[in-house]
């Protein structure tokens, strides 16, 4: 068998060997996954490879929020739309701005806001948990989404900023300067050339941020406390602390949460890839 | 002005206001643990929303899972901002003892006292703690709900393996060795893929010290004396803890319990039990049985599975308590007292203590331990005459006849570090060492009573 460039698929045999285990090895928790949200009560810890009668059931009862655990279901997803989809834009305002002005104004003591940026990352996010709690609780802003919303930006950003900075280093300068020539102001610059330019990385650092505030656990649980407000990921926590957990139920609930992070992934994954990457090298 | 200055002052003023409108109207913020039933949490709020009618202050409930309540509770305690009021289902195990050495409790005894003799006084001692920064010993904490360990068991699958339940012997090796030796034998003849035992072993579950403790109290294995002092390191206490954890490990060696129950959290004794991987298990709380009763009364599920939960609650799971003592006598039910706090650093610990009196009241606290379909058992001498426990309810009624016998409370209400103890769950690395790390079980006590004493001693 050959595959379009005329080589043969199974030429790189030891390829093969390798990928196979690691493939199954990757696939096979969301394989486990999809079988216990399948099964009934009685299967869901029987260790079949599928379930003898796989029922849908468990999907409705999360759907209809018929268990008293997902009684909330809609509104937690809810939740968790407009959470991560505010991080995503107020990310995405900060990161664009901030590269715009160091990369292409030249901010005075950008390198210094881009060494900052970076050593952010030199202290694990989940340190700065109870900081943060403390912090958000002196402004009063605990049990709002708003706290969560600016925690997720603020860890979102640096990294944001990073990657947008080393795209935007990339654009043609003589772009600017011609701009500048035809009497453009620097807003203009930013929404006519600079904007439409970024766009792939733009889109990959929105859905980066995105899917960051979507699947984060601990400051949602932190920062909020009304059932009514937490998103669907915290909610979920739930099952997990009960003494009888319906693991099938979790599981249909945990597979209809993951589904957003795919489908926006392969919406943009052409962005994904080009974005994300385009900062990596220094041309 | 320039921009940069509207923006900073307009900021500044945001940031300002923030804490003056959290606080604008009289709130108090009170933390519980989510029940697992609809009834647990609807009997709550109908409390809470009794108190917002009659008093006019608003209570801003929130609700979190087990682990997720306290490790909470911690964070915000240490971050100064605690609730008013707060309830989790394991304080008791890891921090009230603690807290109330440290000073960060409110001294309850003016809600205590007047309706002490409510109280079932095996419950209320466990609330009379020492306060180190007070130099004095008062109610720190208010007893809202009990807890004791059982036994439950599969009739059917008995049946299934062909004995009765009048075969099951009483004496503790002839109880143990009745699942391992001949149930599980009888039902894998039959092809079955099953372990006689589901018996926690993982660090990460309460359940594996809950149970372990019951198995060193078989042994009478004492760990501390009434004065908090370690007694575990003498001879007689050291010899007899060793023999517990020979027992204790020796179901795994034989096979008798799933391979996973190594790494075990609590749910996972009940789910291998309702989904027939076990025969038997033991638990803290009827926890097994109630998730049946509350299927049963479930408009999600079919009338097929409603009917299945009403015969598995009805007929086939048994509740039952221990076998006797390797010595013939009865082992004293070990029981934890579920305790509310108000925290010294609350906004409006005044407001925080007038809820909690109010919540205290019979006719508020009864349908809310009740709620729980009997997974916790009442503090108030009142409530446990009620007809919930006395009604002729399989499970129930022995719950009620194990917490009539007497109980017996844990280590920590004599020495707080304890909590440490447990939430180390030097107990359950004890057991990895031997099963694991294959160590022999002298060598295993003798690094946990080491361990017990740097943390406790």
């Amino acid at each position: 068998m050959k595959d379009a460039d005329g080589r043969s698929v199974f030429g790189d045999w030891w390829l093969w060997l390798l990928a196979l285990p690691i493939l199954v090895w990757t696939l096979l928790p969301i394989y486990n996954l999809l079988v216990i949200a399948l099964s009934n009560e009685k299967e869901y810890l029987s260790g079949r490879l599928w379930p003898s009668e796989p029922t849908l059931q468990n999907f409705k009862i999360a759907l209809t929020q018929q268990h008293y655990y997902l009684r909330d279901f809609w509104r937690q997803l809810g939740n968790s739309f407009f959470i991560a989809a505010s991080t995503g834009i107020i990310t995405l305002f900060i990161a664009t701005s901030a590269a715009f002005a160091i990369s292409r104004l030249r901010l005075a003591g950008g390198r210094y806001v881009m060494l900052m940026a970076l050593a952010t990352y030199l202290i694990p996010a989940a340190f700065l948990a109870v900081p943060m709690y403390k912090g958000m609780g002196n402004l009063g802003l605990l049990d709002t989404h708003l706290a969560l919303i600016l925690a997720m930006v603020a860890l979102a950003s640096p990294y944001a900023i990073w990657v947008l900075k080393q795209a935007a280093d990339k654009l043609p300068r003589e772009l600017d300067e011609a701009a500048l020539v035809d009497g453009a102001t620097p807003l203009q610059i930013f929404r006519l050339i600079f904007v439409p330019l970024m766009a792939p990385s733009l889109v990959a650092i929105g859905v980066y941020a995105l899917l960051l505030a979507w699947n984060e656990y601990l400051y949602a649980f932190l920062l909020l406390s009304a059932e009514k407000d937490v998103p669907l990921a915290v909610a979920l926590g739930l099952f997990l602390g009960a003494d009888d957990s319906p693991w099938n139920l979790m599981m249909a609930t945990g597979l209809i949460y993951a589904l957003p992070p795919v489908a926006i992934y392969y919406l943009f994954r052409r962005y994904m890839v080009a974005g994300l990457t385009s900062g990596a090298v220094k041309s | 002005m320039s921009s940069h200055r509207m923006i900073a002052l307009g900021l500044a003023s945001i940031l300002s206001l923030a804490p003056a409108l959290a606080q604008a109207q009289e709130t108090i913020t009170v933390w519980f643990t989510k029940g697992f039933y609809k009834s647990e949490d609807d009997a709550l709020f109908a409390a809470v929303d009794k108190f917002q009618k009659k008093t006019g202050i608003k209570v801003d409930i929130s609700l979190y899972s087990t682990e997720d309540c306290v490790t909470k509770s911690v964070g915000a305690v240490e971050a100064g901002t605690p609730p008013d009021l707060g309830f989790c289902t394991t304080y008791d195990f890891r921090t009230t003892g603690k807290w109330a050495y440290e000073g960060r409790l409110e001294d309850l005894s003016d809600i205590v006292n007047p309706m002490k003799s409510a109280f079932v006084p095996d419950a209320l001692a466990t609330t009379w703690l020492y306060n180190d920064k007070l130099k004095k010993k008062s109610y720190f904490a208010m007893p809202i709900q009990r807890q004791t360990i059982h036994i439950n068991y599969w009739r059917d699958m008995l049946t299934d393996a062909g004995f009765k339940e009048s075969d099951i012997p009483t004496d503790w090796s002839g109880y143990w060795n009745f699942w391992c030796d001949k149930v599980q034998p009888a039902l894998r003849a039959k092809g079955q893929r099953i372990y006689a035992i589901g018996h926690p072993l993982g660090i990460e579950a309460s359940d594996t010290f809950y149970s372990f403790l019951m198995v060193a109290s078989a042994y009478n294995a004492q760990v501390v004396d009434e004065d908090g002092k370690i007694v575990l390191d003498q001879p007689k206490n050291r010899a007899a803890m060793i023999e517990a954890l020979t027992f204790y490990t020796s179901i795994n060696a034989k096979s008798c319990t799933p391979p996973s129950s190594l790494s075990w959290k609590d749910p996972d004794n009940n789910n291998a039990f309702h989904t027939k991987q076990t025969v038997m298990t033991h638990n803290a709380t009827i926890s097994i049985a109630a998730k049946w009763l509350d299927d049963s009364n479930n408009a999600a599920l079919t009338p097929e599975q409603r009917a299945n939960a009403k015969e598995n609650y009805e007929k086939k799971i048994a509740t039952t308590k221990w076998p006797n003592r390797p010595d013939g006598s009865v082992i004293p039910n070990l029981a934890a007292t579920k305790t509310a706090v108000v925290f010294a650093d609350a906004r409006n610990k005044a407001k925080g203590k007038e809820f909690l009196a109010f919540l205290m009241q019979e006719e508020n606290l009864r349908p809310f331990v009740e709620g729980s379909l009997g997974r916790w058992y009442p503090v108030t001498v009142e409530s446990t005459k009620s007809p919930f426990w006395n009604a002729g309810d399989p499970h129930r009624a022995v719950v009620h006849r194990q917490f009539s016998e007497g109980t017996v409370p844990f280590q920590f209400v004599y020495n707080f570090r304890f909590t440490q103890v447990n939430a180390e769950n030097a107990w359950a690395r004890a057991m990895q060492r031997v099963m694991q790390d294959k160590v022999s079980p002298d060598v295993a006590v003798d690094e946990m009573i080491k361990r017990i004493k740097e943390i406790a001693g």
